[in-house]
């Protein structure tokens, strides 16, 4: 479905990513996980078109899509859940909703996705009038979520979905994603709770220095020794 | 050797001379007086205010046009538009052709020059801002001052630097003693619509709710699938257009040449900041206020010294809120 390939990219002269491979198919989950700065954000940014990768190709369902600008990303189905969420935090909530669909489709079935979501999310219907950037952290992350999903994605893409929420919520997040991925939707996520994410995950990547460096299953990987020292702090 | 107190009494008076040296030809007297004279007026209720007040709405609520076209693209796309006054001398010169040469009334040339300058910036975005839109700041005010300068000479020679003036005699009206300019009241009229029309786009449709996402968070746009670039553009083309309408609406009342815009524009930059870069309420409340500033400080300041407060006022603005009155509350 995905499939990155030789991809480099970085911001002006610093070069990120040196040259990355992995791959999506449709219908799993796949885990990226690996330490700070080891290049997870870049390549999710690169992906969905708001860095440009210097070298190598970025395909999606057989089409190139790295040249692409990120509107005709999405366009395409594939949306992400930024890590720092991104939100329209001085417009109100049902705005931040609304925003989410852009796609013909997406605006098509924007009423019912609408309230499907307010059904999802509970806290997003009493709040539905608040400014996005007075609410607390969960209910932006949620917000985040929630508008992510008005776009109606075939590939979800989750940049760390559950940072700085109390554990309660973490538990949430992940079952909205089970949730969704049972639904049909592809997801392709990085986190820093990298032991529930495994246990989810049908298959995970290790990234360290802007490279992949491992990737397998995702209980194979909860069962490496390298992945269990370095990652699970036991 | 002179006593203490008498010492002390010539201290006191190096001090006081020293302290009043200033006001010698009166130099402070000259700027308390007015403030006195207009308290003054205050406590006696003098109809003047009155007066005084209507012009300055009249002319506070054109500003207010000026200044939105120039916040919006602010607000959107973080490019200072210097063009933003040269815009308005386009629209200005737009409703006095169509009215002089076609014999299309003034009012029906207002939505001309707001259309002829959509399209203008649209142009000017396409050709000098898009390309170096993600360039630093500096970039995009020194190409949208370089547009100013190409325009502005290009009005100068195809309609000489000579001013012109559109032939509309609306006269006056009187209502309670308040003396009303006909031409002034219906540029007002006209801008109060277009604001509240601008208003209504922006929040209803979702058009207007992409254009504010976008000046929210222009990363969150691109995440969710704006079509940026896009919006960009048509960010330009309105706030082009406003400044067509608001250029079109002052001609109504007011002669004008080549070089009219310079003095807008530089209000309008007041406003913006004095209101909140990007912020629609913060244009309006204040376009009223450095039309008050000009009129009341017109008429109890002498010559341009209203020009000088609103410049202080400007200062003040930055040293103790820059992020101006309206700042950072709903673009």
């Amino acid at each position: 479905m995905l499939e990155l390939e030789g991809v480099r990219a970085g911001y002006d002269e610093i070069e990120v990513l040196h040259g990355v491979d992995m791959h999506v198919d449709e219908g799993e989950i796949v885990a990226l996980i690996g330490s700070n700065g080891a290049g997870k954000t870049t390549t999710m940014r690169t992906i969905c078109g708001i860095l440009s990768p210097s070298h190598g190709r970025i395909t999606y369902r057989g089409e190139e899509i790295h040249t692409k600008p990120s509107h005709e990303i999405v366009e395409r189905g594939i949306v992400q859940v930024p890590e720092n969420r991104d939100l329209f935090t001085n417009m109100t909530v049902m705005n931040n909703l609304l925003l989410g669909a852009q796609t013909d489709e997406a605006i098509a079935n924007r009423e019912e996705n609408l309230a499907e979501m307010l059904d999802l999310f509970p806290r997003l219907e009493e709040r539905k009038k608040q400014r996005a950037g007075t609410m607390s952290g969960g209910e932006q992350q949620m917000l985040t979520l929630a508008r992510a999903l008005m776009g109606e994605p075939d590939l979800l893409i989750l940049d760390e979905p559950s940072i700085g929420l109390a554990p309660h919520l973490v538990q949430e997040v992940f079952d909205v994603v089970e949730e969704i991925h049972q639904q049909g939707v592809t997801v392709l996520m990085v986190e820093q709770n990298v032991q529930q994410t495994l246990q989810l995950a049908d298959r995970g990547y290790v990234m360290e220095n802007g490279r992949i460096t491992m990737s397998a299953s995702g209980s194979a990987l909860l069962e490496d020794d390298s992945v269990v020292e370095a990652y699970l702090g036991v | 050797m002179p006593t203490i107190p008498e010492r002390r009494n010539r201290m006191r008076h190096l001090v006081t001379s020293v302290a009043a040296a200033p006001l010698q030809g009166g130099g402070l007297d000259r700027f308390i007086d007015p403030f006195a004279q207009f308290l003054t007026d205050i406590a006696n209720m003098e109809p003047v205010l009155l007066q005084l007040l209507a012009f300055g709405l009249l002319l506070g609520g054109v500003y207010a046009l000026t200044a939105l076209g120039l916040t919006m693209i602010f607000g959107v796309m973080d490019v200072i538009n210097f063009a933003h006054g040269v815009f308005l001398v386009v629209g200005m010169y737009t409703v006095w052709l169509v009215s002089t040469t076609l014999g299309i009334s003034p009012f029906i040339g207002i939505p001309i020059a707001a259309v002829v300058l959509f399209a203008l910036g649209i142009g000017v975005h396409i050709l000098t801002v898009e390309p170096i839109i993600e360039a630093p700041q500096q970039n995009q005010l020194i190409a949208t001052l370089g547009v100013l300068l190409i325009i502005q000479s290009a009005i100068e020679i195809i309609f000489t630097p000579d001013p012109q003036q559109v032939e509309l005699s609306l006269g006056s009206v009187q209502v309670g003693g308040v003396f009303i300019p006909l031409g002034q009241f219906y540029a007002l009229l006209i801008a109060l619509g277009t604001m509240l029309g601008v208003r209504a786009f922006l929040n209803r449709t979702d058009l207007g709710r992409k254009i504010r996402g976008t000046a929210d968070n222009r990363d969150g746009a691109r995440y969710v699938g704006i079509n940026v670039p896009q919006i960009n553009y048509l960010t330009f083309g309105i706030g082009a257009a406003l400044a067509g309408v608001a250029g079109g609406s002052i001609a109504l009342f007011q002669r004008f040449d080549p070089f009219t815009g310079e003095a807008y524009l530089i209000n309008a930059f007041v406003i913006v900041i004095l209101g909140g870069l990007g912020s629609f309420p913060g244009a309006f409340v204040g376009g009223l206020i450095v039309g008050m500033i000009q009129v009341f400080g017109g008429y109890y300041l002498p010559g341009t010294t209203s020009q000088v407060l609103i410049f202080l006022l400007f200062i003040g603005t930055l040293l103790v809120k820059p992020e101006g009155l309206f700042g950072g509350a709903e673009a």
